[in-house]
């Protein structure tokens, strides 16, 4: 159902006409975003959402759109050393590494009911993913690559509050879809890549909320 | 995958090349058939003929008229323009809809680092680059301002070129691929910054596509369309020589261009295509004409046509698989 929701909701983000005379004026800022929750349906939390924050550029270009395109990172990596029980006394290293990349856009027709408050209607769309990687120096253990993605849409209401001109703190009420995909596992080089379980599918639908802080240049 | 949107739209609209730098430029004499086009309307609404520029030469629009100073929507050429606009991606939709997103899978990611040699990075750079463009001449002939259409026109190329990277995702025969949609995130902001930076207007992305046979070569293994069979595809940046370098000596209609590509994509012969080669600016050499013919000249200079270059052949492994010289790249070997 997806593939014919989403062509209607990216014309339309496109199609609200804007109205003469208002004030064009083009801003940058930098912003962050606190989502106290995990993610709806990672019930073993590979993507690591509760607690986390996301940076993002908010642009208005004129009086009505807004863009916000946003990134989140977790970057883990250890190392450990494993008794070898082939070899007596031996031991090998051990390395892994955890990627977490969170990254998306927002487009939202904004209003300014007045100077200190401002509601904005519209769209976040974005994937996750999270990539787990084992390495070692034993040359008969193969390295392990796992890659978990999911891809997510839905539309938000914003409300911000403006401290200043410069300085704004809000909140986002969302509904978002959330689709995951099969999981890339390869072993070995990369011609053992495959899908895990390759006929699963998950979809969730879910309420969502995030705090967010913006600085205006 | 970019390059499927491209290559529907050239043969649609035509090929060509960017927008506005807002300088002022008052010994610029613009064409009579643009001076004409004002003569009935109150021209404080729009923009001067001698701003609407790109780097050193005159930007055209779809209907003659120059853009807005500030958005107005006018209804029918806004019903005209932007219904061809949203019929051309509904076609688009619906014919990848009957090639690559035939059959469906769950939303999977895909690693594709190496795929294709790199060449499917420059088609998904110069997709979000030419969608952008194609956005905000449509928004601009329906009466969004000068200011704001660049933008909102790279907010729709992003917007739809993530769409389809999005239903690749769903595709069994492809899937979601990161490295892709970093490259055409990074054509659509090309095409903002370009806006902002007249060396950026200098620089402009351009692409040919000749089918493999025609040049020797053997399209790429399992391709379903043109628009994936990157061993006929080049993308290239062409350097406008004479406004980055102010030499008296250079014709200020010859560019110079580098481009890459991949020919023979999933046989033994595969290689990379690093190339260089003269090109041209065909709004400086096309003669002036109705704002149509104005308009086409312009995106036309998209494309990459033939000309004097140098090729070099890289396997996947990065061993040079020889070097050669053409009078007429790629069709003409010296």
């Amino acid at each position: 159902m997806l593939r014919y929701v989403l062509p209607i909701i990216i014309l339309c983000s496109f199609v609200r006409p804007v109205l003469a005379q208002q004030d064009e004026k083009i801003s940058i800022g930098v912003g962050l975003s606190f989502s106290p929750f995990a993610v709806a349906g990672d019930d073993q939390n590979k993507f690591g959402t509760a607690g986390m924050t996301n940076f993002f550029i908010p642009f208005q270009f004129g009086p009505y759109i807004r863009f916000e395109p946003e990134v989140g990172l977790m970057l883990q990596s250890n190392q450990e050393q494993v008794v070898d029980s082939t070899v007596p006394g031996g031991s090998y290293e051990r390395y892994n590494d955890h990627q977490i990349v969170r990254t998306g856009f927002g487009i939202f027709y904004t209003r300014r009911t007045d100077k200190d408050f401002e509601f904005g209607l519209g769209a976040r769309i974005g994937i996750m993913s999270s990539e787990y990687e084992t390495h070692s120096d034993k040359a008969s253990i193969q390295d392990t690559d796992t890659h978990y993605a999911i891809f997510y849409l839905g539309g938000a209401l914003s409300v911000e509050y403006y401290f200043s001109p410069h300085f704004s703190i809000g909140g986002e009420l969302q509904l978002m879809h959330y689709s995951y995909g099969s999981p890339l596992q390869t072993i070995g080089s990369d011609q053992l890549g495959g899908y895990a379980n390759p006929t699963k599918e998950q979809g969730v639908y879910a309420t969502n909320e995030i705090l967010s802080a913006r600085f205006w240049f | 995958m970019l390059t499927r949107v491209g290559v529907i739209l050239i043969s649609l609209l035509g090929a060509g090349i960017a927008r506005a730098d807002i300088v002022s430029d008052s010994t610029v004499k613009a064409p009579f058939t643009l001076d004409s086009t004002l003569a009935q309307k109150d021209t404080s609404e729009y923009i001067p003929w001698s701003q609407y520029r790109w780097a050193d030469h005159q930007l055209y629009t779809l209907t003659g008229t120059p853009p807005r100073r500030y958005t107005k929507i006018d209804p029918l050429p806004a019903y005209t323009y932007l219904g061809a606009y949203f019929g051309i991606l509904a076609a688009l939709h619906y014919y990848q809809e009957a090639t690559f997103w035939r059959s469906g899978q769950s939303f999977r990611i895909r690693n594709n680092w190496d795929e294709s040699l790199g060449a499917n990075y420059g088609g998904h750079f110069e997709g979000g680059y030419f969608v952008s463009y194609v956005s905000e001449q449509a928004l601009i002939a329906s009466g969004v301002s000068y200011k704001l259409a660049p933008l909102y026109g790279a907010l729709a190329g992003l917007g739809y070129q993530t769409y389809v990277e999005i239903l690749d995702g769903y595709g069994s025969d492809f899937s979601f691929s990161p490295y892709e949609a970093y490259a055409q995130t990074l054509g659509v902001i090309y095409f903002a910054a370009s806006q902002y930076s007249r060396t950026l207007q200098d620089l402009s992305p351009k692409f040919n596509y000749y089918w493999a046979p025609w040049i020797g070569g053997q399209p790429k293994a399992g391709s379903m369309t043109p628009i994936d069979d990157y061993s006929a595809w080049n993308f290239w940046i062409s350097a406008n020589i004479k406004d980055l370098t102010q030499w008296s000596f250079w014709p200020n209609w010859l560019n110079i261009a580098a481009g890459y590509g991949a020919r023979d994509l999933g046989y033994p012969t595969e290689t990379r295509i690093i190339t260089l080669a003269l090109d041209y600016d065909l709004v400086k050499i096309l003669p002036d004409g109705s704002p149509g013919w104005n308009w086409f000249r312009q995106t036309l200079d998209f494309f990459k046509f033939p000309a004097p270059g140098v090729e070099w052949r890289v396997t996947r492994d990065g061993k040079s698989a020889g070097t050669h010289f053409y009078l007429a790249y790629p069709f003409v070997k010296f």
